[in-house]
């Protein structure tokens, strides 16, 4: 007799339950869809932290803060949202996201919703929060924008988790939830990309060096080689002329510095001799110099400035005394000609020199012809 | 069916393999995604030449108004130094200070080497098997041989093809995305190793 009573207590108990059980699945069958609803994981301003990066891994150096945005359907009151992160979307048990973990929520901006004045309701849990305000009549259709600061994400790499929705007349998101919805997330591995730049310098000669159409820097790639020829034979009455071109950047500290090395023109033994003290041009005076600046002859320009033109920051190269004078020259082998010391001696974009070899020669220079090889050292000092 | 999303990075994301073993489906296979702890350019940084570097995603959901990818993250730094970001879509240009992105197969002209990958499936691939493919890349970050990068961006949705109205929908089945970034520094570059962390963020909306 005692066992039939218990199975009908159990009955009873059975049937209460189911009948509790409907209920709650009529109340949820009756909530409105939530509309138009998203979940976005916030990164600080600069986008270095927070976002979808997992708690789980050495970059996750902050929470980030989770954006909701949704439309609420129903005309009603309004006094609390819940938001319940879950490994699920709907209908089964809402179980935490591994590593997630919501306890420390702060309520965060509301900028641009039109359903206001929510706060944190104590009691939020690892997976749990509860947004609470006066409970107030919002219309059909009001879109709620609500964001949730420090948030703990899953601690999983490519995680997707879900948050369930419910709006509730009670401020404590007790009764009949009125709307419901869910969002889904994920988590990603954060994209660490690194690269060395190591110590550099970029150096060429050649008789002409172009430019890049675009960007104006030059292509040592476009470095001519062979042997150059002054423009006209040398005379008594008049200067000859010819340049060349070499480029130069480095990343060095200290800058770099180009030096000048080789003999004076030479035919077999004998020499136009070098300008060994800077000094314009004498015509029917043998002599051979050089400069690195644009010069003037009469209406012919010979020559050609620093281009790009050296800035003091990131364009700093310079000729030296002595090779920096239009229509003035100079060769001294062995002489620093050039370095990146605009302002001050430092690491510098590519740029290129011209360089204009000048020769006069006397009445009694003798016939032949006459050549040297110059070389240029480039010596960044890192 | 619930809310859907399935979203992945990586240093690769493959594809999965067919009941066989051997074949490749057309369906991303998140749980193989490669860690992306430590992507390295190609080669190193220099004046005259461009680095260049891959990371891929992949991304599906059953949102009807659309996923969207935002990229996060500062440039490339070492220390206080920098390499400036494309503020504005633009090719290589070796010897300036450039650092970009974009989600699309480049050409060797651009990089030195072909690099990256359009998005795979296409979306044209959709009338195959009853499938619909909509990822694409935006906002600059769709133009082939050019770069860009600006945290916060979104640099890919599920709007291919989408037209609004009644019963339309931006939902997509998966597809994997190849990111190329790229990097010119000026011959002033100081030396160093230059890193970065970036994040990828989808946002469905349902």
């Amino acid at each position: 007799m005692r066992s039939v009573r218990a199975r009908g207590v159990i009955l009873l108990a059975l049937l209460l339950s189911t009948s509790a059980i409907s209920v709650l699945k009529a109340a949820n069958v009756s909530a409105d869809q939530i509309q138009t609803r998203s979940l976005t994981l916030l990164t600080s301003t600069d986008g270095s932290t927070g976002g979808s990066t997992p708690s789980g891994v050495a970059t996750y150096l902050a929470n980030p803060n989770h954006q909701f945005k949704f439309t609420l359907p129903t005309a009603g009151t309004v006094g609390s949202i819940k938001f319940e992160y879950c490994t699920v979307a709907v209908q089964e048990a809402c179980v935490a996201p591994t590593g997630m973990n919501a306890a420390a929520a702060t309520y965060g901006s509301d900028t641009g919703s039109s359903v206001t004045g929510f706060s944190i309701l104590a009691g939020a849990t690892a997976n749990s929060v509860i947004i609470t305000r006066t409970a107030a009549a919002i219309a059909a259709n009001s879109n709620v924008v609500t964001t949730l600061n420090n948030v703990q994400n899953p601690s999983v790499a490519n995680y997707t988790f879900f948050v369930r929705i419910s709006s509730y007349a009670s401020t404590n998101a007790t009764g009949t939830a009125i709307d419901t919805g869910s969002v889904a997330a994920s988590t990603s591995n954060p994209i660490i990309l690194s690269g060395i730049m190591p110590e550099s310098l970029i150096f060429c000669t050649g008789e002409t060096i172009d430019l890049d159409p675009t960007t104006f820097l030059p292509l040592c790639s476009t470095a001519t080689a062979g042997m150059i020829e002054f423009t006209t034979l040398f005379s008594t009455t008049a200067t000859a002329f010819a340049t060349s071109q070499m480029a130069a950047s480095t990343n060095a500290g200290g800058g770099y510095t180009i030096t000048v090395t080789g003999s004076t023109l030479m035919n077999g033994t004998t020499p136009i001799p070098n300008i060994a003290v800077a000094k314009t041009p004498s015509v029917g005076v043998s002599e051979f110099g050089m400069n690195l600046v644009r010069n003037q002859v009469a209406t012919t320009p010979v020559g050609g400035d620093i281009t790009p033109v050296s800035d003091a920051d990131e364009f700093r190269a310079q000729a030296l005394t002595g090779y920096d004078t239009p229509d003035t020259y100079k060769y001294v082998s062995g002489d620093s000609v050039a370095d990146s010391g605009n302002t001050a001696l430092g690491p510098t974009n590519s740029q290129r020199y011209t360089s204009t070899y000048m020769v006069n020669v006397a009445g009694n220079q003798l016939a032949g012809t006459y050549s040297t090889t110059l070389t240029y050292i480039c010596t960044p000092t890192f | 069916m619930p809310e859907s999303l399935v979203f992945c990075t990586g240093a690769t994301v493959p594809f999965k393999l067919a009941p066989d073993m051997v074949t490749l489906t057309t369906i991303p296979d998140c749980a193989n995604a490669t860690s992306a702890a430590d992507i390295r350019f190609n080669q190193l940084f220099d004046p005259i030449s461009t680095a260049s570097a891959t990371s891929q995603m992949a991304a599906s959901t059953n949102a009807g108004s659309d996923y969207v990818i935002t990229v996060n993250g500062a440039t490339l730094e070492s220390g206080s130094n920098s390499i400036s970001p494309i503020i504005v879509t633009a090719p290589s240009q070796p010897g300036t200070s450039q650092f970009g992105m974009n989600l699309k197969a480049n050409s060797a002209g651009s990089l030195g080497v072909a690099t990256g990958a359009e998005v795979s499936p296409l979306p044209a691939d959709s009338v195959i098997g009853g499938v619909t493919y909509r990822g694409q890349a935006i906002n600059g970050y769709d133009v082939v041989d050019n770069y860009k990068y600006v945290s916060g961006d979104a640099v890919a949705d599920s709007k291919n093809g989408y037209v609004p109205g009644p019963g339309a929908t931006a939902a997509t089945d998966g597809q994997i995305f190849t990111v190329t970034y790229m990097v010119n520094v000026p011959g002033s570059q100081p030396a160093g190793d230059y890193s970065t962390t970036l994040t990828y963020i989808c946002t469905p909306t349902f």
